[in-house]
């Protein structure tokens, strides 16, 4: 038994009834495994009922645990020692409460939490309709329950008491922890990891139970789009707190642990596709099956890969390996139980009819679906690398961000094209007439689209490499091109929607348009997802040109004044904005140094904003932090952030980033979520406005309210997702990356008094921009940024060095260029001892793997589909119409007529 | 307050022969009443010890904390709800487990059976509507739409003939049968035998056996 255990608990009780109840748990939910299991598999109604039960008291253990750990919060229980570790007597109530799931044992205990709640919710709403297999289901459950508690109970005890006097005081929560962010941001992506917990837990029920039919599916499709929410929610904010926060002008850096909740956001887009096609054609019975078995392994993995320590991130709770360990082996148990419960069943899993043609809406979503799956292969890849060649050639290999734009920027955009491609297609088979009516407004579109901005816009011409470095093409033209065809495509649907609704019922186009959409949610409701994801990836295309910029400000206008110096010299321009540097200030309070830069932003002889980057330093904290300071525009953003300062001589040390387009990824996101929140409106709801007879005004107030409620829970979303952190806010967020280290060489130029780095050593010709993009900084306290970006003493020291080793070098020919930077990066290779100074790993299977999965697996599909082709129409030749009983036909066609 | 003169409600069944220890649902269609699994006093008696041990316990963490509403006090209260629960859910769990009524073959079969078969009606005839929709719109030949449709009404008219199957009493089970008398009877009987009828005792495993030799006592009757 654990010490945690065995000798910790006797000092208060709290953590004697917490430990109680989650040993109570323990057991409870180890009976329910074997009593669901049992039940089903022996048809024994009792042991099916009894681990039922025992779910829902399962259930009310956990939530007594979770309401002990709160309470030891909020009463300073100190003595327990996940209490002391993240918490103290100057956090404010919310802070305390959330620090429950701001340690990796806490975090732990909520995840076990939240399952409990929703597979209550799950099993409480379908055990009479899956009676043959709800003992199943709980029992899958509750495996994950045994799982994570036995790394509660065993290894990770947050009623863990010390075994000396305990503390007076805590030592708080993780500064980078103490804002407005950590509230919602880990909530959200727990709830989307373990709300694919259910459709898995329903997936192995009807595998083990034999009932492959339709059933467990409308029992899960719910949950799945839950998790999709979620998931999208946890990663939108998790940029955002990026962007707002950590001060490096972007908002995602593909890092290990952001990729871990990207995984599972692939696959269960894929099967929440691929659900249709087997509701509407009984086709990809199997597909669907292994979709949800991957996508709750992935949310396992993901999790793995954020406790164990096992990559390298800012997120990661640490190196564990004993945790490591315990992951890794139930990992295994789940690939090795649910793949091998679907060979299994393998052969109830076929379907009557299969593809008739390429050009059908079946094939776009299969395509859709190894698009995805290649996406989710290829991160998944390129995120492990590291971990990969450390342990097969004791080298950890280092993989920046641009590597993987380099891959996803053009699988992306093959998805752009198939969410307005595959709306236009039909089921079966599209002809080409219809082909050509569907596809012709939405091609237009964006070959006008297209041709306008590339003879209109010049940013739009930038080049960007795909796949490999080599090859560059103007990808934001064709990411334009796409987002006008899907735009066009979803707008045609809606418009046509409503014309043929006009028809069939006879009203104006607002009701119709509100009838279509209610009565067609699942379709409608996708589409508006599509827009959102359309606009963001309008947002994602602005990456291309963006500005960085480092600029040093020797005096602000306020002393220029005073020395009697031109006041010219206090402005700077940055494209086409102007800064006008007023002052330098300094203010202290008990709580910390606050230095902050006053600036005003102007365009065109117009005052745009005044601006305030600032840096802190607390008093308590060890690391300053930094402000930035935005100025948000629907085409751009200005964002400032003050790198370093003199304060002697009130001398200002700014990098400037212009941002285009960004705002446009938040905004596509409230459509995500208005379109999530369509899909799910109950068909109860729907009912209760449709219902007849009403007044005109009766029905307009019900859809007003109907449309109310949506745009305030989309709003709601907008509101959490929105960066507004309080000012009155006790600690703000450190910034990564912020002269986190002083190796020495640099100590003279002051790094105690905060003059900066950032602006040092610039690259002065394209091949040192170029190689400064590709080192990694290896200062080991950055979340491993580029020379290029990274704004510590260390990487300016190293940036000194390639611009000395270029210096005597020819970069007047191509090859004179390449010949220096081969020469660079092999002595920095031979400085570190490795590859893993590089952002891009020269080994040939870092890209090789990927390239060969994701061809190979392209050229897998259209063999396989191909003589699924030919199948299918000689399967339709063949098949002979049936005869239809008279009366029923009549009443069938009655009841059609009354369907909506 | 005598049995006569008290109705009581029947307690909640999916009408397949469940007991008293089946978890309720609040989505669970009204079903037939049938016999329940425990006594009827037991249930308010039951239900108002629980009440009243989360009360007391209610005021005394009230009390302990001067009656003051904190969040401590709130969380507190909390966790005594959960206390409680755990430890209904905790006997249900165990008397679920001892339970050794033997299901029927009913009783495996999910309940709502007319219900799931009007779900799926409805979504065949929401899948034809589709396809009358997107033809309409134009994505779908008139040939492939009628071909589409034409599967969908063979998969809906067969639902329907199972829903008239159920309807009409098509193929019973024992069980089945011996609720349909039971009613018939208690509809010809007068309001004193009906409340009699609900106060039946549990219907644990001699009511499955029993159902046997009251069907064979019927066939015999025939």
């Amino acid at each position: 038994m654990s010490p945690d255990i065995a000798s910790n608990v006797a000092s208060s009780p709290v953590a004697v009834v917490g430990t109680v109840a989650l040993l109570l748990a323990y057991a409870l939910a180890a009976w329910c495994v074997a009593a669901g299991v049992a039940g089903n598999a022996r048809k024994s109604r009792r042991l099916v009922l009894s681990a039922v039960w025992g779910l829902y008291g399962f259930f009310a253990l956990i939530g007594l645990a979770s309401a002990l750990i709160i309470y030891a919060f909020v009463t300073h229980d100190y003595s327990i020692k996940y209490i002391a570790s993240v918490s103290d007597t100057t956090m404010s109530l919310s802070y305390k409460i959330t620090a429950f799931w701001g340690g990796l044992d806490g975090s732990l205990l909520f995840w076990v939490l939240m399952l409990s709640v929703f597979s209550t919710i799950a099993v409480a709403t379908n055990h009479r309709r899956h009676r043959d297999m709800i003992g199943y289901v709980v029992g899958t459950v509750m495996v994950v329950q045994v799982f994570f508690l036995s790394l509660l109970v065993f290894t990770k005890n947050p009623f863990a008491t010390f075994l000396t006097q305990p503390p007076v005081d805590g030592q708080g929560l993780n500064p980078l922890l103490q804002n407005y962010w950590m509230v919602i941001h880990p909530p959200s992506l727990y709830i989307g990891y373990v709300s694919a917990t259910i459709p898995f837990a329903f997936g192995v029920a009807a595998l083990a139970s034999g009932r492959l039919d339709d059933l467990w599916l409308s029992s899960v499709r719910s949950w799945m789009l839950v998790c999709f929410f979620f998931l999208s929610l946890g990663l939108i904010l998790g940029g955002r707190w990026a962007y707002e926060e950590l001060g490096w002008g972007g908002y995602w850096a593909w890092d290990p642990v952001e990729n871990a909740g990207l995984l599972p956001w692939f696959t269960a887009v894929a099967f929440l596709h691929s659900v249709v096609v087997q509701e509407q054609r009984g086709m990809l019975k199997a597909w669907n099956l292994l979709l949800v078995i991957i996508t709750f392994f992935l949310t396992i993995f993901g999790t793995f890969m954020t406790r164990a320590g096992i990559v390298q991130s800012v997120h990661a709770f640490g190196e564990d390996n004993v945790l490591a360990v315990q992951f890794v082996l139930f990992l295994g148990v789940i690939l090795i139980g649910s793949l091998g419960l679907l060979v299994y069943r393998s052969n109830k899993l076929s379907s009557a009819n299969t593809f008739e043609s390429f050009i059908s809406r079946e094939f776009a979503f299969l395509m859709n679906n190894w698009i995805l799956l290649a996406c989710a292969f290829f991160v998944g890849f390129v995120t492990m690398f590291p971990t990969f060649t450390e342990a097969f050639v004791n080298e950890r290999a280092a993989v920046k961000p641009e590597f993987f734009n380099h891959w996803m920027t053009p699988l992306g955009l093959t998805l752009l094209f198939l969410a307005g491609a595959a709306p236009l297609l039909a089921w079966r088979r599209t002809t080409r007439e219809r082909l050509y009516s569907q596809f012709l407004f939405p091609t237009a579109v964006a070959v006008v689209t297209v041709v306008g901005l590339a003879v209109l816009w010049a940013p739009s011409r930038v080049t960007t490499a795909v796949f490999v470095e080599t090859v560059s093409l103007p990808m934001p033209l064709v990411n334009f091109g796409l987002v006008a065809f899907v735009l066009a495509s979803i707008g045609q649907e809606f418009w046509r929607g409503v014309a043929v609704r006009r028809r069939q019922t006879g009203s104006d186009p607002f009701t119709s348009l509100i009838g279509l959409v209610l009565n067609k949610r699942r379709k409608y409701g996708g589409y508006v997802i599509h827009l959102g994801i359309a606009v963001m990836f309008l947002g994602f295309g602005g990456k291309a040109w963006d500005t960085m910029v480092d600029k040093v400000i020797p005096l602000p206008e306020a002393s220029l004044k005073e020395q009697g110096k031109p006041l010219k010299d206090a402005w700077f321009t940055v494209r086409d904005y102007e800064f006008h540097y007023e002052d330098l200030d300094q203010v202290a309070d008990d709580h910390k140094v606050a230095v902050t830069a006053k600036l005003s932003l102007w365009r065109n002889g117009e005052k745009l904003a005044d601006m305030r980057p600032a840096r802190w330093d607390f008093r308590k904290g060890e690391q300053p932090t930094t402000e930035i300071d935005i100025h948000s525009r629907l085409d751009e953003d200005v964002y400032l952030c003050l790198t370093g300062f003199d304060l002697e001589s009130r001398q200002a040390v700014l990098r400037i980033y212009i941002n285009p387009l960004i705002n446009w990824v938040w905004l596509g996101f409230v459509l995500l979520a208005l379109g999530t929140f369509i899909c799910l409106i109950p068909q109860r709801v729907v009912d209760s406005v449709s219902a007849a007879p009403k007044t005109r005004t009766g029905r307009v107030a019900d859809v007003a309210i109907l449309v109310g409620a949506l745009l305030a829970m989309t709003l709601l979303s907008v509101n959490v997702a929105r960066a507004d952190t309080p000012d009155e806010g006790p600690v703000r967020v450190a910034q990564a990356g912020l002269e986190h280290a002083d190796e020495g060489g640099l100590g003279k130029l002051g790094h105690d008094d905060g003059v900066g780095y950032a602006h040092l050593y610039r690259p002065n010709s394209p091949t040192a921009e170029r190689l400064m993009k590709e080192l990694i900084c290896m200062c080991g306290g950055c979340k491993r940024e580029t020379l290029f970006a990274c704004k510590c003493p260390v990487a300016a020291e190293k940036r000194a060095r390639v611009l000395e080793m270029l210096a005597g070098m020819d970069l007047s020919t191509a090859a004179g260029r390449e010949k220096a930077s081969t020469s660079v990066i092999d002595a920095f290779v031979k400085e570190y001892g490795g590859e893993d100074v590089l952002g891009t790993p020269r080994s040939k299977v870092s890209w090789l793997v990927p390239s060969l999965a994701v061809i190979g697996g392209l050229g897998l599909l259209f063999g396989v589909v191909r003589t699924w082709v030919k199948r299918g129409r000689t399967q339709v030749a063949s098949a002979a119409p049936a005869v239809e009983d008279d009366e029923l036909a009549e009443r069938l066609d009655d009841e059609l007529r009354n369907t909506d | 307050m005598t049995s006569s003169e008290t109705p009581i409600e029947p307690a909640p069944t999916g009408g397949n022969g469940t007991s008293a220890t089946e978890p309720v649902s609040a989505v669970e269609p009204a079903a037939a009443p049938a016999p329940t699994a425990a006594p009827r006093a037991q249930i308010p008696l039951g239900l108002a010890v629980t009440g009243g041990v989360l009360i007391v316990g209610w005021l005394f963490i009230a009390f302990i904390h001067g009656f003051h509403l904190t969040v401590a006090t709130v969380v507190l209260s909390i966790g005594w709800l959960a206390v409680v629960s755990a430890a209904y859910f905790v006997l249900r769990t165990a008397t679920a487990a001892a339970d050794d009524a033997v299901a029927v073959d009913d009783w495996w079969r999910p309940t709502g059976a007319r219900d799931e078969l009007e779900r799926e009606k409805k979504s065949l005839l929401k899948a034809m509507k589709e396809i009358d929709f997107d033809h309409e719109m134009g994505k779908m030949s008139d040939a492939d739409a009628q071909e589409l449709l034409r599967v969908y009404r063979s998969r809906a008219l067969a639902v329907l003939k199972a829903i008239d199957a159920l309807d009409s009493g098509g193929p019973r089970s024992v069980q089945d049968e011996i609720d349909r008398e039971l009613r018939a009877r208690m509809a010809l009987s007068g309001p004193a035998k009906k409340t009699k009828a609900k106060r039946a005792p549990k219907r644990g495993a001699g009511a499955d056996a029993a159902s046997e030799p009251a069907a064979s006592e019927k066939e015999n009757a025939r």
